[in-house]
């Protein structure tokens, strides 16, 4: 079966819509080019003029049968003929992907045991059977950490807090054994799908700006439903961001064998790539921003492209590459 | 009503690989587009002004470059990137006839349940409606994938009934918890255009049978370098299908058309790359890149037999300060690996697929790499990857 199936298309969601509309009998013809034009509103979408005319053009006599022409003191208007229209339910693959998370390690987190069952149940007979996505693909190289019972009663907490914007009471516990503990706003969750680690980003409220801290190391986190705050995280991340940002150029050959790799591993950073000619030779130009944090992640990702690609700049950055290379040169 | 008022982008592949330039490539011009589309594509230049402009004035910026401007995607720009997808989706064709067809079985069959194909095939004659027999038996099927409809078999018959409500036994706050989870697994589990199309159809299941208030929060911010693989989840799903109907395809080997019979996909999440495997007419094992479609009619062919699986061990520095961080840095990148934990460095015994993937990994620990021991001809190569290195990086 197809990804996107034709009847979650503009056209089906229009009949549904005109539907729900005049389904209590009393919207005349004028109210249902209103509901059009809503309907246009609601999607981000202009329906299509030739569509609105068509479907409001009796004389054509095809698509009206949907509906039922009635006279009233006020003029004709429209009931549809439709008396119910069907539960949204899931289709095959939507099914398939459900069975899919259900085995997947990380579902506890989620979901109980009670739960998970019914939903089995709730898939019909091939409730309990691998998924399609189990036994066709495979995963290469991904990490899986555990979440056990306390992250995923945080996860929850901070979840339903996120939600409603209540503040949270922390306790957090870092690497090297220094203790932070305080009143919060979760402002959201980050997961880094390649170390497969999940962090809370939050503003604690004796601090001037948000932190980063990992799920796993917070030792309490209670939700105060007295406190609430009305940060937006984008907004509230965004000014911090820009600050600690720095920028590097790096070079690429378009013929090069790593170009592909190389617009893949860069892609989680914010960039602009321009093409240039050299000499006849076409260059990919690769101006990148990243985070004071994520230098280290910049640094493997420059290594690991090597020798196809070039810093050119800043010195510093180009520097480190120059003495890791030597120093694990005489080193090995 | 003409069909042509049902038309919807004849040129998604087009656009696919236009959205893929935009996400992996970060910027483009009005020339690249254009360049990239070429002729056949029936959008003016204004059209395609609205495409990019359709992204939203948040995410794409420009630079000037001379008199060229060149437009570049966001951080964010992948929420955008599947968002449009949907867009372009949701303006997927179908025919006048399936459309009405669709709603007057659904209302015939509310009037009485149970029916067979021939007593609809009669119902919607009653309702003046001509449909033939093929027609009606292809959109029941489509209507019963979709979940809308069910059937019964009943000996070489099939009755149908309105599909009834699966989630009935699920309370409100289950249903809560199933969204937070489709919302964490959409964003971080390929597949993720089908993961967010449960998400959505949960979403109106609640809003609309449950009367619940449906949270419009994003409780995740995912770091993916890969999500320009939902691009290819339409060609993934038609793959799927090939594979569980034993269905060859066409590919190219060595230049030469050949059959291929597809097993399986693999994702290698580190590299954001999709592959294809599976078995050439002569049984020979062999992968495709599934993006490779998307630039050629037919991609590929890469024997796998030539790859064998390669062994190294190697030493890194222990951090004491930061020892705990290291453990659970080196297990979640190498989750394969086997971990030897000494005083003042740990031994990795890693086991991949070919020579790249061990001198990647030999590249990605190099500041704290203290000794290897490996094939010979991998450290020779590795050994002329850091004198290539270092010299590209030479500052006298």
């Amino acid at each position: 079966m197809p990804l996107f199936s034709e009847f979650e298309s503009l056209y089906h969601a229009m009949v549904y819509y005109l539907h729900d509309e005049i389904s209590d009998g009393t919207k005349a013809w004028r109210d249902l080019s209103n509901a059009l034009d809503g309907f246009g509103h609601n999607q981000e979408f202009l329906v299509s003029e030739d569509f609105q005319d068509a479907l409001l053009d009796d004389s054509s006599g095809q698509f009206l049968h949907l509906f039922e022409e009635l006279e009233g003191p006020e003029g004709i208007y429209y009931i549809s003929k439709i008396k119910a229209l069907p539960y949204i339910n899931f289709s095959t693959l939507e099914k398939s992907y459900l069975r899919f998370i259900l085995c997947h390690d990380k579902i506890t987190a989620f979901l109980s045991n009670e739960t998970i069952d019914k939903l089995r149940k709730a898939l019909g007979p091939d409730g309990d059977l691998p998924s399609v996505f189990d036994t066709y693909l495979q995963q290469q190289h991904k990490g899986h950490i555990h979440l056990d019972a306390t992250d995923s009663a945080h996860l929850k907490v901070l979840m339903t807090a996120i939600e409603k914007r209540h503040k949270i009471a922390y306790r957090y516990m870092d690497v090297e054994g220094r203790v932070y503990q305080g009143i919060s706003a979760p402002l959201r969750l980050q997961h880094d799908m390649q170390s497969d680690r999940l962090y809370v980003i939050h503003f604690p409220n004796d601090y001037s700006k948000p932190v980063q801290g990992l799920l796993r190391f917070f030792s309490s986190i209670e939700p105060i439903t007295s406190q609430s705050y009305e940060l937006n995280a984008i907004e509230a991340l965004s000014p911090y961001s820009i600050k600690g940002s720095s920028t590097v150029t790096l070079q690429i050959a378009s013929d090069s064998p790593l170009l592909r790799k190389a617009l893949v591993e860069l892609s989680v950073f914010e960039r602009v790539i321009t093409r240039l000619d050299s000499g006849g030779k076409q260059l990919y130009n690769i101006q990148l921003t990243y985070y004071s944090f994520d230098k280290e992640k910049l640094m493997r990702k420059i290594r690991l492209l090597q020798p196809e690609l070039k810093v050119i700049g800043p010195d510093a950055i180009k520097e480190t590459i120059n003495q890791q290379f030597s120093d694990a040169l005489r080193r090995l | 009503m003409s069909t042509k008022l049902m038309r919807g982008y004849k040129n998604i592949d087009k656009l696919l690989k236009l959205l893929e330039t935009m996400y992996l490539e970060g910027a483009f011009s009005k020339q690249c587009v254009a360049e990239l589309l070429g002729e056949s594509f029936h959008a003016s230049e204004g059209k395609l002004l609205d495409l990019v402009k359709n992204f939203g004035d948040d995410h794409i910026r420009y630079v000037l470059d001379g008199d060229k401007k060149f437009f570049y995607a966001g951080y964010d720009f992948f929420r955008d990137l599947y968002n449009y997808l949907m867009k372009i989706y949701f303006l997927k064709s179908t025919t006048s006839k399936r459309l009405k067809g669709y709603f007057l079985i659904l209302h015939l069959l509310n009037k009485r349940p149970g029916q067979t194909t021939f007593e609809l095939l009669d119902a919607l004659a009653e309702e003046g409606f001509d449909f033939n027999d093929s027609p009606l038996r292809n959109l029941l099927q489509d209507m019963a994938e979709h979940g809308v409809i069910r059937y019964e078999s009943q000996g070489k018959k099939h009755c149908y009934y309105l599909a009834e409500d699966s989630l009935i036994g699920l309370s409100d706050t289950e249903l809560i918890d199933l969204y937070r989870a489709l919302s964490f697994f959409s964003n971080s589990e390929f597949p993720y255009a089908i993961g967010d199309l449960t998400k959505r159809n949960l979403e109106m299941y609640m809003a609309h049978y449950r009367h619940m208030h449906v949270p419009t929060v994003d409780y995740f911010h995912v770091i993916n370098k890969g999500f320009h693989l939902t691009l290819y989840e339409e060609l993934f799903v038609e793959l799927l299908d090939a594979i569980k109907e034993k269905r060859s395809i066409e590919v190219l080997q060595d230049g030469l058309i050949t059959n291929f019979q597809p097993t399986e996909f693999q994702l290698d999440v580190d590299l954001g790359e999709l592959y294809l495997i599976g078995r050439d007419h002569d049984g020979q094992r062999g992968r495709i890149k599934v993006y490779e479609w998307l630039h050629q009619q037919r991609p590929k062919m890469r024997s796998l037999s030539k790859r064998t699986v390669e062994r190294a061990y190697f030493t890194i520095k222990n951090d004491f300060n930061n020892e705990e961080y290291q453990l659970f840095r080196l297990r979640a990148l190498y989750p394969e690996a086997k971990l030897s934990i000494h005083n003042a460095y740990t031994t990795l015994d890693i086991s991949a697929y070919g020579q790249e993937k061990i001198i990647e990994i030999l590249l990605e620990q190099l500041p704290i790499l203290e000794s290897i021991d490996c094939d010979s001809v991998i450290e020779k190569d590795f050994r002329s990857i850091l004198k290539k290195g270092r010299d590209l990086h030479a500052t006298i």
